[in-house]
Formats: structure tokens, sequence, C-alpha cells
């Protein structure tokens, strides 16, 4: 019974501040508010960004070109603070500059909001290269969050798009800074350091010195997790003891893995104006993520092989978990960080049992458990206007989703960027297992050594950023490799929705009748859960049966 | 060298992105 209450508390905990937190966001986000506080934000957002005019309508294009030159300027920043941090400030420890191939995986993976590292940051970053990326943690988050609103606008019939910097700048600020002030003070009251001097020099009680790595960590954990970032302040992530170092700080760690992603459907809900069709995305959403937590942390109940003949071989699997948080605490996060492409680890994927290994992959095949802030809900999008057309097909009704007709347009664009994501991820593992720009930097042979490779990928494409770990993945050919493919599978799927999003609000709103397929029935919820199932997770059973499964079936000899 | 290499690169993956807005603006303005 012990080993549910943490899933239990974590996930309702999450639900129940995700509703009025949707709530908060719609109104952020609304330029109509006649709030004191929203006219002072708006008024000062013209003074900002030299914009007076909001009458004049953006359209899905002019609203992807702004969000592309906004990324496009923030990764030529980053590299160069990457590249070069050996000649600028808030270098205490004199590090030096990152290899270029690294350092242009670094700078794509932080701005596509992956936060996939191949570096520990602790041994490899000056301050200044930490305070940069925790900057794009913030801002890529917010452009995730940015365009969804953006999505739910047109979707509800606005005449514009908006204002993709007016968007990035409310999220920011009125959002996730706000939150992240909060959950950084609850953090530092906990023991997270929060300090910009150098390392500490420790003397051990065997009289040896020992430097300890510190620095301004609480305030790059709060927005990591908060903003599905992932990407840690010290190389071992949320096991490390600076960055998590209670059974507390792992429960709001962990709440706050989930809470922004969950409130983002409820968000699309209310701007839309149809929270109960959103009720009914949640349900499908929950219902996976809680059967993934569920088969993770059963699967987990059993010892692994390596323990077979040793006293704990009674125990779960306790190789590769903190014990300061409790048994379930590792299945759990693990589910929680790839379902919602967080990608922050509190143990070692590495050392899970085989099947359970299962969950978190397909946490990242899927991509829509909730997903990353903003993108979960448009992936879901995705998933919804071919639910929606496959639904239309079977009865023989022209497909309507929130009352605008879908055509081949929206069908072709959405079932592409659906496929484009095991495309990612099946060609790069094919390439990799292939050659030796893979198989050299495997640490085990076999179905353990491909799961490694597959994971590498499917956490590059999902924009997740979790490591399997044991991969060598520092190389240049993986760090140009999982950096092209962070880059396009960030961006594609946040294309297309704005122009199947933009193509819909074009056309004229048809009234719900009496043979209009709901969209907020528990029949929709079964047909977009089944087309989830389907066409998300089924192209990776042969991947599945390759790895773990095979793994399982050897060990079991 | 390359640093100038990498960075484009990127800059190369952005310009493709920002070719596929076009792309799908003019497919859908053919229909």
């Amino acid at each position: 019974m012990n080993t549910w209450i943490l899933p239990l508390l974590i996930l309702g905990l999450a639900l129940v501040i995700a509703w009025p937190l949707s709530r908060y966001m719609q109104w952020v986000f609304d330029s109509q508010s006649q709030s004191p506080l929203l006219r002072r934000w708006n008024h000062w957002l013209e003074l900002g960004l030299g914009r007076s005019d909001s009458s004049i309508p953006v359209t899905w294009a002019g609203y992807c070109c702004s969000m592309l030159v906004f990324n496009y300027g923030m990764f030529v920043l980053v590299f160069a603070v990457l590249s070069f941090q050996d000649y600028l400030p808030l270098n205490a420890d004199k590090k030096v500059g990152l290899e270029p191939t690294l350092a242009f995986n670094t700078a794509i993976s932080f701005v596509t909001n992956t936060n996939l590292q191949h570096y520990s940051g602790e041994a490899a970053l000056s301050y200044l290269s930490q305070l940069s990326l925790m900057w794009l943690q913030f801002v890529s988050a917010a452009t995730g969050l940015a365009v969804l609103v953006a999505v739910a606008r047109a979707m509800s019939g606005a005449k514009s798009m908006g204002d993709f910097y007016r968007d990035v700048a409310t999220a920011s600020f009125l959002i996730l800074l706000p939150l992240s002030f909060v959950v950084a003070l609850c953090l530092a009251v906990s023991g997270v350091p929060m300090t910009l001097s150098g390392a500490a020099e420790a003397t051990t009680l065997e009289g040896a010195t020992q430097t300890i790595a510190r620095g301004p960590v609480a305030a790059f954990v709060a927005i990591k997790q908060l903003g599905t970032n992932g990407g840690g302040f010290f190389g071992p992530n949320s096991t490390h003891p600076l960055e998590n170092p209670t059974y507390w700080t792992n429960i709001i760690s962990n709440f706050c893995i989930l809470v922004l992603p969950m409130a983002c459907v409820w968000m699309f809900g209310r701007i839309t104006g149809r929270v109960r069709h959103s009720h009914v995305v949640v349900c499908v959403m929950g219902l996976l993520l809680v059967s993934f937590v569920a088969y993770a942390v059963l699967c987990e109940q059993q010892s692994t092989q390596a323990l077979a003949n040793l006293p704990v071989s009674a125990s779960s699997n306790l190789e590769g978990k903190e014990l300061r948080f409790g048994a379930s605490a590792g299945p759990l996060w693990a589910v929680s960080t790839t379902s919602t492409s967080n990608g922050s680890v509190n143990a070692m994927h590495d050392s899970l049992n085989p099947l359970t290994s299962i969950a978190p992959l397909t946490g990242m095949w899927l991509n829509v458990e909730f997903g990353g802030i903003g993108v979960g809900m448009l992936n879901m999008f995705l998933f919804i206007v071919l639910s929606v057309f496959l639904a239309g097909m079977m009865v023989g009704r022209t497909p309507e989703y929130l009352a605008r007709k879908i055509d081949s347009h929206e069908i072709k664009l959405a079932l592409l960027t659906i496929l484009t994501h095991p495309a990612f991820i099946l060609g790069g593992t094919a390439l990799f297992a292939a050659t030796s720009w893979g198989r050299e930097t495997l640490s085990n042979p076999g179905s353990h050594g491909l799961t490694q490779i597959v994971y590498e990928f499917s956490s590059a494409a999902a924009n997740n950023g979790s490591g399997f770990e044991g991969l060598g993945d520092n190389t240049p050919p993986w760090n140009i490799a999982t950096g092209l493919v962070m880059l396009f599978a960030r961006f594609i799927p946040i294309i297309a929705p704005l122009a199947i999003a933009g193509s819909l609000s074009s056309k004229r709103a048809t009234p719900e009748g009496a043979g209009t397929f709901r969209t907020d029935s528990w029949m929709f919820g079964v047909i977009l859960l089944g087309t989830v199932l389907i066409v998300g997770a089924l192209l990776f059973l042969p991947l599945a049966v390759l790895g773990p499964i095979a793994e399982q079936l050897q060990a079991a000899q | 060298m390359l640093t100038l290499v990498m960075f484009f690169v990127a800059t190369c993956g952005f310009a493709l992105l920002w070719a596929l807005i076009y792309w799908i603006e003019r497919s859908r303005g053919a229909q």
C-alpha cells in the first residue's frame, strides 16, 4: 500500500492545482481583459515591444516566422556564449569553451526545450553559460505555451493569431517567473544551494580535500521542472543530493513536472470555450499516464537479475535508485519525466528492469500523455484532427472539429507531422545501430545496447532530454545527429498545428447539428485513445520486441 | 573553423524550417 501513496499524492495534487492554474493562464493571455493589472501589463508590453496597433491581424505564417526568428536569435546568442565562455565573465572556475559539436548540440538542445546533455554542467560550464541556459529554459517553455495559445485563439474564432513576442513575454513574466520564484524559494529553504560563489573546498574525515561544485542551483532546478526542460545543473541531474536533497524536494519537483502540462490542456479548453472537450482530452491523457505509472511501479517490484542470489533479492529493484526518496519514486518520476517531455531523472534509467523501461520509452514515443508545456497539447491536437477525420469517415459524414470542416489539407499536414516522429527515431536508430557511430559508443552488447540507441533518439525526437546512460554520447556523430533531430522534431510539430489552426480559422463556422460528431463525448475519448495507441505506438512495437522484451526473455533463461 | 561549420549547419536547419512554412502556405493556396 505504501508503494502507491506517493504516486497517488503527486498525480492527485497536480490535477487539483492544474485546474485553477489553467484559469489563471487563460486570464493572463486575455488581451481584452479589463483588469487594471493586465491593462497595465499590456501597456508596458506596447511600450517595450513598440506595437501600439494590435488590430492588424497576424496570420499563422507571420506568427511562425516571428517564432523561428526569435528561436534562431536565441540559438546564435547561446552558441556564442558556450563556445567562448573562457573569454566571458562569471567564470570563477576557469572553464574553457565547449567543443564545437557539443556547443551546437547543447544550444539546440536548450532552444528546443529538450535539455539533452552530453556534458556535466558542474565540470564543463561557467556560471554565465549556466545562466544563459537557464534563460533559455524560460523562453523555450514560453515558446511552446505561446504557440498553444495562438492555436487556441484561432480555434476560438479570433481573426488574428496574436503577437508572438507579446505571448512569450506574458508566458515568461506572468506565469513561469512567479511560479519559479515560489518553487526556487521552497527548494532553497530545503537545502538546495543558491549562490554565485565558486566551488567549495571541504576536508573529509580522512583528511583529504574535496571540491564541492555549487552555484545558482535552486533557481535552475525550479524552471527546469516547471518548464518541462529537465536539464540539470549537475551531471547526475535530480539524483544529485544538491539538486534534490530530500523526500520533500522530490515531491515538489515531481509535482512541478506535471502541473503545467496538465493546466495547458484545460487552458486550451477555456480559451476555445470548449471546457467539456478539454475534460475528455485530460481523461485520455490521464488514463495513459496513470496506466504507465502503475505498470512501471509494478514492474520495478521485482529485483534485478544482478541481485538474484543476494540477501536483498526479495526486495524491489533497488539498483540505480536514490533510497532517500522511497522505492516507488524512481519509476514514478521516470514515467512523469518522459510523458511530459521533461527529461530530468531521479534514478538511473539504465538500471530499470527491461520491461519497466518500456514505460518511459512509450511515454516518449506517444509524446501526448500531457507532453511538454504547450507542445503536448499541440501533439494531441494533431491526433484529435486525425481522430475526428477517422470517426467522420466511419459514419460517412464530413469531419468537423470545433465547428470547422476538416479537409484533405489539414489531414495531410496532421498525418505527415505525426509520421515524422517515428521517422526520426527509427531512421536514426537504424543508422547508428548499423554503423560504428553507434556501436562503438555502447556499454552493453545485444538487446540492451539497442535500447540505449533507441532511447537516445527517442529522447531527442520527443524533445525529452533524459538519458538512458551507459552510452558514450559525447561524440561528433551523436552531437550532430541528435542536434538535428531535436531541431526538426521540435519545430515541425509546432509549425503544422499553427498551419492547421490557421487554415481552419479561415473557414466559415458551421453550426453544430444532430449529425455532428461531438468531441466532448466519451465515444470521442475512446476513438482518440485508440488512434493514439494504434498510430502512435504500433510503429514502435518491433523496436520494443528487439530491445527491452528480448532482454527480459534472455534474462529469464 | 569547426565552430563556423556547426553555426552554418544550424542556420541551414532554421532556413529549412522557414522554407517549410512557405511550402505549406503555397500548398494551401494551390488548392
